[in-house]
């Protein structure tokens, strides 16, 4: 990447402009150049430095400077400070060229891909690109020079701001912890070692809803399903950082271009994610034992019996205790009250049906009080574990 | 039925499982909150009490008027019982079979929200229609054999129509049984 630079001594600080034979000499090379082929020789600039610096198109001058100096400018720099943004922004503020932080990003993409061109003529190209000569943007900001935060690489500064910060702040609570215990019981393993809280919290309690008994009982699935929370994660990643990059229209305007490759991969991980939900039967959508009617109240209520759920038990002593029956009772007695026109005969039947009831019951009572204390008493000669074991079945 | 182990289960499941069945064991416990909240259907005061009377009794006898909407709340009572508990086999038994069918069309019709019964319940909901068990040659889960109507849902209970005189269907078993118009009083 780095240049041979020129020696070239030259007294002359401005650019000379040689009328008669249509040259300009380049005030760091020293040497003539032909002004007529100035494209190929010099950048155009906007900036009030040059003006006059094209005799044919006084509208557009020419930087005065040529390219091969403006480049060794930026190798030079290179080589003492190893890192080319810096380099190009110091590069800038000599020539006064502008620097933007989105041709920046468009020029160190490009150079990924073109690693054999010269990092500052992409950057020059992309800055005078469709008509858009430099100096007719903004200029540069100082604090990019001079902040070590927003000196960096936008989308790492975005994430490192959000992801580092959630990161710190984000602790496992209680109920996060009893989670990922479950789900360590469930497969037998920690699918998740070694990731951050950040991203623990977030993996456990999705993967939490999807462990059921058919998914425990096939391997697959469950690397699938393993697979698709870890998409459904870089997925939210993606979303936090492209939210943060356009948290504002300026903003949002300076990075699109990192917004679209954002939404470009996680376009691709959404689509991923379809693949594994549909291919495994693993969305509602997509499931295969629809007919099973899963999810409903009935084959809930089904499940939860079979699973020994005491209260999905049918409780008809509850059911008679219930308020609205006693409400029904009440309404049922007074009503009978009001219309019952009784003879002697019937009083007397009637008493004597009491007394017959009442005594019966009271028989009841007492055989159930006398099972009670036996009970209790057969459960104080029992251990606490026996105990237990008795409650529990 | 088969039991099986709580400890497949994860503790938020177990969590939700249980306040689940809570709710279950509460819907079973009010079948007028039940009526409204899974049927969408509110009933009059009458109506209610008759639900509620009726509920838990081995047997019960109703004696309206016409037009007192017997045959609506014994379609609600159905329903209910058959989506509430499990395993219900309910019978619809009339000296006629058309007017088991008659029942029978009236649960048809308050589950799947169709005809003259349903469009006069602006409340009415949906969530018995995703509780019959289908099949591709039953889409609803209504099927309409000559021999009786039936429905199942998926906790195992089912509903039939005798369609013909009970005395000639003999030998079932059933958990509820229902008879409309079985005793004609004459003035």
């Amino acid at each position: 990447m780095a240049r041979q630079k020129k020696s070239v001594a030259n007294n002359s600080i401005v650019p000379q402009v040689d009328i008669e034979n249509n040259t300009i000499t380049c005030p760091m090379c020293g040497e003539a150049k032909s002004s007529v082929k100035g494209a190929s020789t010099f950048y155009k600039s906007l900036s009030p430095l040059y003006v006059g610096i094209n005799l044919k198109h006084p509208e557009h001058p020419w930087m005065g400077f040529c390219k091969e100096c403006v480049w060794s400018t930026y190798d030079t720099y290179y080589n003492i400070l190893k890192d080319m943004k810096k380099a190009i922004l110091i590069t800038c503020m000599k020539f006064d060229i502008p620097f933007n932080e989105g041709d920046y990003d468009g020029a160190m993409k490009q150079c990924v891909n073109n690693q054999s061109s010269h990092p500052f003529k992409i950057y020059m190209t992309k800055v005078n690109s469709l008509g858009n000569f430099n100096n007719s943007l903004t200029g540069f900001d100082p604090k990019f020079l001079f902040d070590k935060e927003t000196g960096k690489d936008l989308i790492t500064n975005a994430l490192e701001l959000e992801v580092k910060d959630l990161d710190y702040n984000i602790q496992l609570t209680e109920n996060d912890l009893q989670v990922k215990g479950d789900v360590i019981r469930l497969i037998s393993y920690d699918p998740f070692a070694g990731y951050s809280n950040f991203d623990q919290k977030f993996l456990y309690n999705e993967l939490i809803t999807y462990l059921d008994e058919d998914l425990l009982s096939d391997a697959f699935k469950l690397s699938q399903v393993l697979q698709l929370v870890n998409n459904n994660n870089q997925i939210r990643k993606i979303d936090l950082v492209i939210s943060s990059l356009s948290n504002d229209t300026k903003t949002l305007i300076s990075n699109q271009g990192d917004i679209k490759s954002l939404s470009a991969t996680k376009s691709q991980i959404v689509g991923s994610t379809d693949k594994i939900a549909k291919e495994n039967s693993i969305s509602v959508k997509n499931r295969g034992d629809k007919s099973a009617g899963k999810s409903t109240l009935t084959s809930l209520m089904k499940e939860y019996r079979e699973l020994n759920f005491e209260e999905a038990e049918q409780d008809y002593y509850d059911q008679n205790k219930a308020y609205g029956m006693k409400l029904v009772a009440d309404i049922s007695n007074r009503s009978i009250l009001e219309q019952l026109q009784l003879d002697e005969n019937d009083l007397n039947d009637i008493l004597l049906t009491q007394r017959q009831l009442l005594g019966d019951l009271q028989t009841k009572i007492i055989d159930l009080e006398e099972e009670n204390r036996q009970l209790h008493v057969r459960l104080g000669n029992k251990s606490v574990e026996q105990v237990g074991d008795i409650v529990n079945g | 039925m088969a039991k099986r182990n709580q400890g497949i289960l994860s503790t938020r499941k177990i969590e939700l499982y249980k306040a689940n069945s809570k709710t279950i064991k509460f819907l079973r416990r009010n079948p007028i909150i039940a009526c409204e909240v899974i049927l969408g259907i509110k009933l009059l005061d009458m109506q209610k009490y008759i639900l509620q009377e009726s509920w838990n009794k081995p047997m019960s006898l109703w004696a309206c008027s016409r037009s007192a909407g017997k045959s609506f709340l014994g379609a609600i009572i159905i329903i209910l019982k058959a989506v509430l508990y499990e395993n219900q086999s309910i019978y619809i038994a009339a000296p006629v079979g058309d007017q088991s069918k008659e029942l029978f069309t009236k649960i048809e019709e308050i589950v799947l929200g169709l005809g003259k019964t349903a469009s006069s319940i602006d409340s009415l909901q949906d969530i018995v229609k995703q509780e019959t068990s289908k099949s591709p040659a039953c889409q609803t889960g209504f099927s309409h054999a000559q021999s009786g109507f039936n429905v199942g849902f998926y906790n195992g209970s089912e509903i039939y129509s005798l369609n013909g005189d009970p005395d000639n269907n003999r030998s079932k078993r059933a958990t509820l049984v229902e008879m409309p118009f079985v005793v004609k009083v004459v003035a």
